[in-house]
């Protein structure tokens, strides 16, 4: 594309080094407890995950970079048709999906098995900005009509992962929109209008609730009514957490994580895990990088060139935002456990690859910021 | 080729900036949330939740401790506690569980299908007992092949071990497994479920003292239970041995001249009020209780007409009988209603009011003093004390025997037995006092009850001419004083010419021709005093005259007393001993006191033998004892 060969000379100053510094150090570190946490494991395959996640991370930063020297406009005119590819992978998951710990998320491709929720995030996110972007076209402010569409957008894959069922990435699907319809302008009627519905569909939502995810919600409220029952994931993890104290028990003996007292330790609970054996001081950092990293994408939505930019910044941002927050939240007990993951950091190679083409993303459009053309 | 133009929209940016900034502040406000969550569970709360993190990674593991060993007065070993092996097996260490399984089979018999079943149920890590205390012969076999035997293990553990069997099992007590209730309250606190604590008897009485201090393991455990590493021991600690104040031959002489019967037999030091012998019929095997209550055993003792678990010598009441005579003989004497030099005619019955009490002899006795009344046991000369006394006054003396109140020896269940008072019965009847009711009570019947221990303690009373020592189960210590001071004890307040008129009475039950004793209780070189009782089951109706007891059926029979000291010159042992339906004191329950004086003081008995052998060529002869 003349675009990048026009690019071409500038690529290495016009890159945005900090938010690359700040996933690489987040993702390295990631890494390196996925290690600590199974290193003591019996089984080999769990001895090896951080190899695995250490791989995923090189094809990760090469889709990353791929994305950067794209112009990110490009995602705009396909993006109704990759959203209705997701969405009919989607139903394929659904229909004929591999089951794994009672959840139907993965699809699968050969040996791999792919999570078609975790590039709906993404897709979603290119969506909607076409449909704000030409939304604005028409109007200055969100009304509830121009609502209703990206609205529709996002029940349709929002009802179809929380039926696998995984509420937590659903949930991270209805946060993109509204992050994104909050900075493009809602009205206050509007808005007003989105928090009642909200408060309808949560009692709703409950009493179709499977008895499980009712009482992960119990047992966040309450998590010593049953320690060995729901409330034991919360539980484990705020030992895990508390008995690292303010230094932590070192590195590889975190006694939590190497007895399996924390369930999911490498994915949703690694938080738990690296939190006891760094202690506050550990956890501080990794929390300084994430808000730095969360501020650095968020200086996209102000500083890009144009509405798409913003737009496409503010739905990556509300994700990667909102699993930071909520995943730590849930680790330390106050809110109920739902399957999000910490982004970066936690295990998962769609996640990984989802976030790094988002990261991608956001550099494509910092590196273009100033262009007129 | 594609190409784009960036679009600028001043007015977007312009009114994404207000939003921007209520966005970063929401992040930064969350952000601020979690932090102090954190700083809460990692800095406030740590400490508490590394303890939590401990307990959840550490297991302890208790190991049973030792109890001390009981000894009798003189080292002979009665109650120990001896290695048992059990036999544990981990299918998770074992390569071929169903080889080794079989292999098992050809070395000890046990249910293997069902054992095998069983282990399977469960997780595979987890210990299985295969065996209880199997033999020495098992153990040996098992040991020899180890090798061959992967994944099974010899687990040792304590079992207490009652060296001879039925021997004074109500004394020495039992152990059982600590109940609910008792977990965790007072004494007991540091004891978890499955301990085992001293039950009944001197177990339970010394339990502080025989436990020993239990030991730990320490092991590093995973959530799922499986046991990683040991992190430290605490080995298992011995409790104190103890010295009772039996004395080993007199109880077994005890056990088996009561053998066949029910009752129940104690000897006292009356200088020092050291139990010598505690014997109680029917007994039971405390064995048996060792290694948990096989049920079908215990339902037979509970279900037991008999009552095997009841010590008699503590629980059992009886009235009297005529060996309260001695207890009434202190009464009128300390009161001085009568004298050495008092008479009363006996013919056979005593009438008052419209009422004819009658003595155990129809013919009568004809004039008694008192040390003949005792020889004799005339009814009539102590109805005619009691009547001079009033019950108030006989309670009184009573008391002072220790009677109608525990002797407090340290032995749970003891009971206190009775003596009325005419407020007594004023008190739980809401009656006044009959006169002709202080006759029967004057005899040792009617209300009267009392326990062998009280008539043991009280007959040591006499023997040590009007002090009564505190009883205790422990032998004395080398260097404890025998002093009626150090010991502590009641003094009954008894002249000395009093006491010794006491003390002749009962010698003439044993030694003289007329005795009521004379025939069945003396020891060879030693000379004995006691006095016979006999209890009435029956109440005889008034103008009836004495059944023959050998025609009545056997529940119907009288209980049979004895009470003894000896040697009459210097009592070093008295004795107490009640055969239920006995019948008559004199033949049914004096030879069991005899043969109890007879073991304890054996080793008087062989000297003086061996100094008759020489007396002939001395020429020496014995002096008759005043």
């Amino acid at each position: 594309m003349n675009d990048n060969s026009t690019l071409g000379n500038k690529w290495f100053s016009l890159f945005d080094w900090p938010l690359f510094l700040l996933a690489l150090s987040i993702s390295l570190l990631g890494v390196f407890v996925i290690y600590s946490a199974n290193f003591a494991s019996d089984s080999p395959s769990f001895r090896g995950l951080y190899l695995k996640q250490l791989e995923w991370n090189i094809y990760g930063i090469i889709l990353m970079s791929g994305m950067a020297m794209m112009d990110y406009r490009v995602w705009e005119r396909p993006a109704y048709l990759f959203y209705i590819i997701a969405v009919g992978l989607l139903v394929a998951v659904l229909a004929g999906g591999r089951i794994i710990a009672g959840s139907q998320r993965w699809l699968g491709v050969g040996s791999l098995n792919v999570q078609p929720s975790e590039m709906m995030k993404l897709v979603l996110i290119m969506a909607l900005t076409k449909y704000f972007n030409y939304a604005r076209e028409l109007s200055e402010e969100l009304g509830f009509k121009q609502l209703f569409v990206p609205a529709i957008l996002t029940l349709i894959p929002a009802l179809l992962i929380a039926k696998q069922p995984d509420l937590g990435t659903a949930g991270v699907l209805f946060v993109i929109f509204l992050v994104m319809a909050f900075i493009n302008g809602i009205r206050k009627n509007a808005l007003i209008a989105i928090i009642i519905g909200m408060m309808v569909l949560v009692p709703v939502g409950w009493f179709n609730l499977k008895d499980y995810q009712k009482n992960r919600v119990l047992a966040m409220i309450d998590p010593s009514t049953d320690p060995l029952g729901i409330g034991y994931h919360t539980i484990q993890s705020k030992i895990a957490i508390g008995s690292g104290g303010f230094l932590g028990k070192g590195f590889f003996a975190g006694t939590q994580s190497k007895l399996n007292f924390l369930p999911e330790k490498h994915t949703d609970f690694i938080f738990a895990v690296y939190a006891e054996e760094v202690g506050f001081l550990g956890v501080f950092l990794l929390l300084i990088l994430f808000v730095s990293l969360v501020l650095r994408m968020m200086d996209l939505i102000i500083n890009s060139k144009d509405r798409i930019g913003s737009l496409l910044a503010a739905g990556i941002t509300g994700m990667i935002g909102f699993h930071f927050l909520y995943n730590v939240s849930m680790t330390i007990g106050i809110t109920p456990i739902v399957g999000i993951p910490l982004p970066l950091f936690s295990y998962g190679g769609s996640a990984l690859l989802t976030n790094y083409a988002a990261i991608g993303i956001l550099m494509s459009i910092r590196m273009r910021r100033f262009r007129h053309d | 080729m594609m190409d784009f133009a960036y679009g600028s929209d001043e007015k977007y940016f312009r009114m994404v900036r207000s939003r921007l900034f209520i966005f970063t502040g929401f992040v930064l406000a969350v952000f601020l949330v979690l932090l102090i969550r954190l700083w809460y569970l990692q800095v406030i709360q740590g400490d508490n939740l590394k303890e939590l993190a401990e307990s959840n990674r550490l297991r302890q593991i208790p190991l049973p401790d030792y109890r001390g060993t009981i000894y009798d007065r003189s080292g002979v070993e009665l109650v120990s506690s001896r290695a048992s092996f059990n036999i544990v097996v981990i299918r998770e260490d074992m390569p071929d569980f169903a080889a080794v399984m079989g292999k098992l089979a050809t070395l000890i018999s046990f249910d293997k299908e069902e054992a095998m079943r069983k282990i399977k149920a469960q997780q595979p890590f987890q210990a299985y007992v295969l065996a209880h205390d199997i033999s020495r012969d098992d153990a040996a076999r098992l040991e020899e092949h180890r090798y061959e035997l992967p994944g099974v293990s010899l687990d040792v553990r304590p079992v207490r071990s009652y060296k001879y069997e039925r021997f004074s099992s109500h004394l020495l007590g039992y152990l059982g497994e600590i109940s609910k209730d008792q977990i965790g309250q007072g004494f007991y606190k540091d004891y978890r479920k499955g301990d085992f604590i001293g039950k009944y008897g001197i177990e339970r009485s010394f339990e502080p003292l025989l436990r020993g201090q239990k030991g730990v393991n320490i092991i590093e455990v995973d959530a799922t239970g499986r046991e990683l590493k040991m992190i430290k021991r605490i080995p298992p600690g011995v409790g104190t041995d103890l010295y009772l104040s039996i004395d080993y031959k007199a109880q077994l002489a005890a056990e088996q001249a009561m053998e066949g019967k029910n009752g129940a037999a104690v000897a006292i030091n009356p200088k020092t009020g050291e139990i010598l012998a505690m014997v109680s019929h029917p007994d039971f095997n405390p064995n048996e209780f060792a290694s948990g209550v096989e049920t079908e055993y215990w339902r037979s003792l509970l279900n037991d007409p008999y009552f095997p678990l009841n010590n008699r010598a503590i629980q059992g009441v009886y009235p009297p009988g005529s060996t309260f005579k001695f207890v009434m003989a202190a009464a009128g004497l300390k009161e001085g209603v009568i004298d050495e030099n008092t008479v009363f005619h006996c013919n056979g019955s005593f009438r008052l009011g419209r009422r004819v009490y009658h003595c155990w002899k129809k013919s009568g006795h004809g004039n008694m003093t008192l040390t003949h009344a005792l020889e004799q046991s005339c009814d009539v000369y102590f109805y005619n004390v009691g009547l001079r006394l009033g019950v108030d006054k006989i309670y009184d003396m009573a008391l002072k025997f220790g009677l109608s109140q525990r002797t407090g020896l340290g032995l749970d269940h003891e009971k206190a037995g009775l003596i009325p008072s005419s407020a007594w019965k004023e008190k739980y009847r809401k009656e006044a006092w009959i006169a002709g009711e202080t006759l029967s009570v004057a005899i040792g019947q009617g209300y009267d009850q009392v326990t062998p221990i009280q008539m043991a303690r009280a007959v040591a009373a006499v023997a040590n001419g009007g002090w009564m020592p505190n009883l205790r189960l422990t032998r004395l210590g080398e260097h404890e004083a025998a002093t009626p001071e150090a010991l502590g004890g009641q003094q009954l307040g008894l002249s000395q010419k009093n006491a010794s008129l006491i003390k002749e009475g009962l010698d003439m039950v044993v030694n003289s021709e007329r005795g009521t004793a004379f025939w069945t209780c003396r020891v060879p070189h030693i000379r004995v005093a006691g006095k016979t009782g006999t209890a009435q089951v029956l109440k005889m109706k008034e103008g009836e005259q004495n059944i023959d007891q050998s025609k009545l059926p056997e529940k119907y029979r009288d209980h049979a007393w004895f009470v003894a000291f000896a040697p009459v010159e210097d009592p070093q042992i008295a004795v107490a001993v009640i055969v239920e339906h006995g019948g008559h004191g004199g033949t049914a329950a004096a030879p069991v006191a005899r043969a109890m004086i007879a073991a304890h003081l054996d080793a008087m008995i062989k000297a003086a033998e061996a100094q008759k052998a020489e007396v002939p060529k001395a020429g020496v002869q014995r002096k008759p004892v005043s």
